[in-house]
């Protein structure tokens, strides 16, 4: 067994499989809808949500993580002598209260020997970090090391999102500079990505459909890659439950252009808040 | 050179640099997001100069030393706001170092300044780098290592100004807040303002600059402008009110600008009324509920989201403390508890107190208990905070944009969807003929965006396109769209926040994918290879061919259709023009969905003329 643990917080799209194998402690976020709290994939499936979101004419709201359920997790942790390295989402302007929130219930536990990584992602890229570090710590590499190997993957990886229902991400409050691909009258897939450290969700470009989506997907990871000279990436992909096709097509598209170590199919918990019915995305980690 | 200050040349570069810093105010006032809103940083640093500078020229005590005292002490009365308080004990602290002086030579000049930011250091309860606090340190350090060789007085004040100038931009580095709001340093910018003047006096540089208010105001102009084109161009029709308001203000303003020279920076008053205009306005959109307008409600909307994350404390109070043994530090402390950003500053005799607290009453009332409580101003940092957004964001809708896309359309149908993918001009229209150079060079010229991308929609008028981007002074690139669905195949491509280069080949990468044929009534008898055409048939255009006929469009169509698919295509568009009925176009629309299960079908109104069906396959 692993001395160290991983924590994480719901938004990382691994599957559960990979999550119970590898030990992983996932926190889940508070999401609202119509003024009920949900917690997606604990409380309501995925799929219920999803349901449940399209049925509704509001749209769903995520809150940031409190400080004693970290300090809970982190106390059972510790009792079982374990350090613990937690890997976050995007602090900074994306949402800076759960990693404060990580970080205090750090500071409040007396000999808590916890190590926060602030990914500056959410989703996907984080669970490519996330997956990276419970890999090392398996390997009983040393809380340090592990926390390193989860920033690193972090600051290698990107997140690009299609988004058939933009508004979602919109009324979410984290649309950003994607803002530009609101408002079309035709039908078209808006494509946006979320960089490591730019804090800010940027444009790509739109497809008329899933093929074209999933295209410019893979130009973009392409010049990537041309980019920072990486010969091969590591993919997380999902959709947020109702769109297998778009996910199954883009696993097909990514084998046949890209050389990559390793592709998972993931799932969608909370994310389904920002993506809305229809999203789907990558996660792709730049291999040295 | 100039070797030696007195008493006299002290009064001439104060008044200069008020004279220079009340010409910036609004410049400075537009900076000002640190620590809170306050939205006025250069009018409270004008008013505390000025305060200092009319004292001084009435003392009858014309030495260097009653002069700087007496600047000093009339400053703290005077002053306002955190920054003006700092200003004021800076004053207070330049004071002291040529007490006794009637005339100091640049080293002694230098040692004064550095004591005037020492003292503006000690009268801050936490000192915050990255404000002004640090920005007149850094200046006046570098004042002191000039003058150890350099005797221009002059020459020190160069270095320290373009030291301060220096520091004043590396301050959203130190600080973050001001790093998101992208700003520098408000009370930074004054103080650079302030050495700035004394320097132009000395160079002989006029003293006053008016182009930055008629940037603001032009700036406020071109937004309503673009907000009436975003509400022209929606979908909407119950905003007659809103249009009215916005043409009234834009016209308000425009009469402001007109007399700018006359009126100079009273024109900022007018600015600030063309945005209370806008805030009614929103209050309309607001209740009525007109969500299509969308980027005017992210920008209510932000508004308030940025305000309440950001204001805890919401008034700003300020008041005058005369008593007997006041303890400053004491009562500093005590105003701490109540909120923050807490400075009391002057002597045992008069305090001047300065907070940011939800509880003005229980402040005040505290204060009574310790002398007379004089010249109260309390000010509701609230609404200051929610018009400086504002105007940020009036300012952010009108940055110059990068990049523009100019697209030319047949079609109102068309028009509308070509803006609503990124397009910021359209040019053309069904009446219309093809455009001239001159019509796209003026379109070019009138688009607010430094770089352009044309996107002709037509072979034919490629040529034209091509012309006006050579003749103009921004930097054009056509993108040889030689149809408009090509065009739509290339905004889809389109990156507002990628250069014109990448977006150029972005763009150049889309057209190859995309395949267009026309549906069109012959006009004439015609022969063309195997087809004899008799005029009023129907015709089938694809490739510079004509590779079908028939009797109806929608037959035509179809076979049109036929003809462009092949294996990998996904998707066929069909835009209908003026003369199809909507019904029409639906039932050819099924037709097409029935013939093709497999591909993604969409028809489009594009309202073009001549061409029933305007068709394109990917």
């Amino acid at each position: 067994m692993a001395k160290v643990a991983i924590v994480t917080c719901c938004p990382n799209a691994l599957p559960d499989n990979l999550l119970k194998e590898l030990e992983i402690t996932m926190l889940f976020h508070p999401v609202t809808l119509e003024g009920k709290e949900y917690r997606v994939g604990e409380t309501i499936s995925p799929e219920d949500f999803l349901t449940e979101v399209k049925a509704s004419k509001g749209f769903p709201k995520t809150a940031a993580m409190n400080v004693e359920r970290f300090a809970e997790v982190y106390r059972k942790l510790m009792a079982e002598g374990k350090s613990i390295v937690n890997i976050t989402i995007a602090g900074g302007i994306f949402s800076q209260p759960t990693v404060d929130a990580a970080r205090e219930a750090a500071n409040k536990i007396e000999g808590a020997d916890v190590t926060v990584v602030n990914t500056m992602l959410i989703a996907h890229p984080m669970g490519l970090a996330v997956l990276e570090a419970a890999r090392a710590a398996r390997e009983g590499k040393s809380k340090d090391e592990v926390a390193k190997i989860a920033q690193e993957v972090a600051s290698r990886s990107a997140l690009i999102m299609a988004l058939p229902n933009l508004e979602y991400l919109h009324r979410g409050g984290r649309i950003g500079k994607a803002r530009a691909l609101l408002g079309s009258l035709m039908k078209v897939i808006p494509i946006a990505i979320l960089r490591y450290g730019t804090q800010t969700v940027e444009p790509l470009g739109r497809g008329r459909n899933i093929q074209q989506a999933n295209q410019k997907m893979i130009e973009t990871i392409k010049a990537d890659m041309e980019k920072s000279r990486a010969k091969r990436i590591k993919a997380l992909i999902a959709d947020v439950g109702d769109n297998p096709e778009a996910t199954e097509a883009l696993k097909e598209a990514l084998k046949k252009n890209i050389d990559c170590e390793e592709i998972i199919i993931g799932k969608m918990r909370c994310e389904i808040v920002h993506l809305g019915p229809g999203g789907w995305g990558i996660g792709y980690y730049l291999v040295k | 050179m100039i070797k030696h200050c007195n008493g006299r040349r002290l009064i001439k570069a104060l008044s200069a640099s008020n004279d220079w810093l009340s010409s910036k105010m609004e410049v400075v006032n537009n900076l000002n997001v640190f620590p809170v809103p306050d939205g006025d940083t250069g009018f409270n640093m004008s008013l505390t100069l000025k305060a200092a500078v009319e004292t001084a020229k009435e003392l009858k005590d014309r030495d260097l030393s009653s002069i700087a005292k007496g600047a000093g002490e009339s400053s703290i009365m005077a002053s306002r706001g955190c920054s003006g308080v700092i200003l004021s004990q800076f004053l207070v602290g330049l004071a002291k170092g040529l007490e006794g002086k009637k005339r100091v030579e640049a080293k002694e000049l230098a040692q004064a300044l550095f004591k005037g930011a020492e003292n503006a250091y000690q009268g801050v309860r936490e000192p915050i780098e990255g404000t002004i606090l640090t920005v007149a340190q850094e200046s006046a350090k570098k004042a002191l290592e000039i003058a150890r060789e350099e005797r221009d007085i002059a020459q020190v004040l160069r270095e320290a100004h373009k030291k301060a100038q220096e520091v004043l931009e590396k301050t959203p580095e130190m600080l973050p807040v001001l790093k998101d709001a992208g700003v520098v340093d408000a009370g930074g910018a004054g103080f650079v303002y302030i050495l700035e003047g004394a320097l132009r006096l000395i160079e002989g540089k006029p003293l006053e600059e008016v182009s930055k208010i008629e940037v603001t105001v032009a700036k406020t102009v071109n937004a309503w402008r673009s907000i009436l084109v975003g509400i022209r161009g929606g979908e909407l029709r119950d905003i007659k009110e809103v249009e009215t308001i916005a043409s009234k203000t834009i016209q308000a303003a425009k009469k402001r600008l007109s007399c700018l020279p006359l009126q100079k920076f009273k024109s900022a008053t007018g600015t600030r009324r063309v945005v209370g205009t806008w805030e009614k306005v929103l209050g309309i959109i607001q209740k009525r509920g007109l969500l299509d307008i969308k980027a005017v409600r992210t920008t209510a909307q932000k508004a308030v989201d940025t305000w309440e994350r950001e204001i805890k404390y919401k008034y700003c109070t300020e008041f005058l403390i005369k008593g007997k043994d006041l303890a400053l530090k004491k009562i500093e402390d005590e105003l701490a508890k109540h909120g923050d950003c807490a400075i009391v500053v002057g002597s045992k005799e008069l305090a001047k107190c300065h907070v940011h607290t939800n509880e003005p009453d229980k402040v005040k009332k505290y204060a009574a208990t310790l002398g007379e409580v004089d010249k109260v101003k309390i000010n509701d940092m609230d609404k200051q905070h929610q018009t400086l957004l504002m105007e940020k964001e009036v300012g952010e809708a009108v940055r110059v944009k990068e990049l523009g896309i100019i697209a030319v359309s047949t079609g109102e149908g068309w028009s509308k969807i070509l803006k609503s993918m990124g397009a910021d001009e359209i040019l053309g229209g069904p009446k219309k003929l093809k455009p001239s150079v001159e019509d796209i060079s003026k379109t070019i010229e009138e688009t607010e965006a430094k770089n352009i991308i044309l996107l002709p929609n037509d072979g034919d008028i490629i040529p034209a396109a091509e012309k006006a981007a050579e003749l103009s002074k921004k930097k054009v690139e056509v993108v040889s769209t030689k149809s408009i669905p090509q065009g739509l195949a290339a905004l889809m491509n389109y990156n507002p926040e990628a250069g014109i280069e990448e977006n150029k080949e972005f763009m150049n990468q889309a057209l190859g994918r995309i395949k267009t044929g026309q549906v069109a009534k012959a006009a004439r008898i015609a022969k063309y290879r195997e087809f004899k055409i008799r005029k009023g048939e129907i015709i089938g255009l694809y490739r510079k061919e004509v590779k079908v006929k028939g009797k109806k469009p929608q037959s035509v169509a179809l076979d049109l259709i036929k003809e462009m698919v092949k294996e990998g295509d996904s998707i066929i568009t069909l835009y209908y023009g003026r003369g199809v009925r909507t019904k029409r176009a639906n039932q050819l629309l099924s037709q097409v969905k029935e013939k093709y299960p497999n591909l993604d079908v969409q028809i489009y109104f594009g309202g073009q003329p001549h061409y029933y069906y305007i068709i394109s396959v990917e």
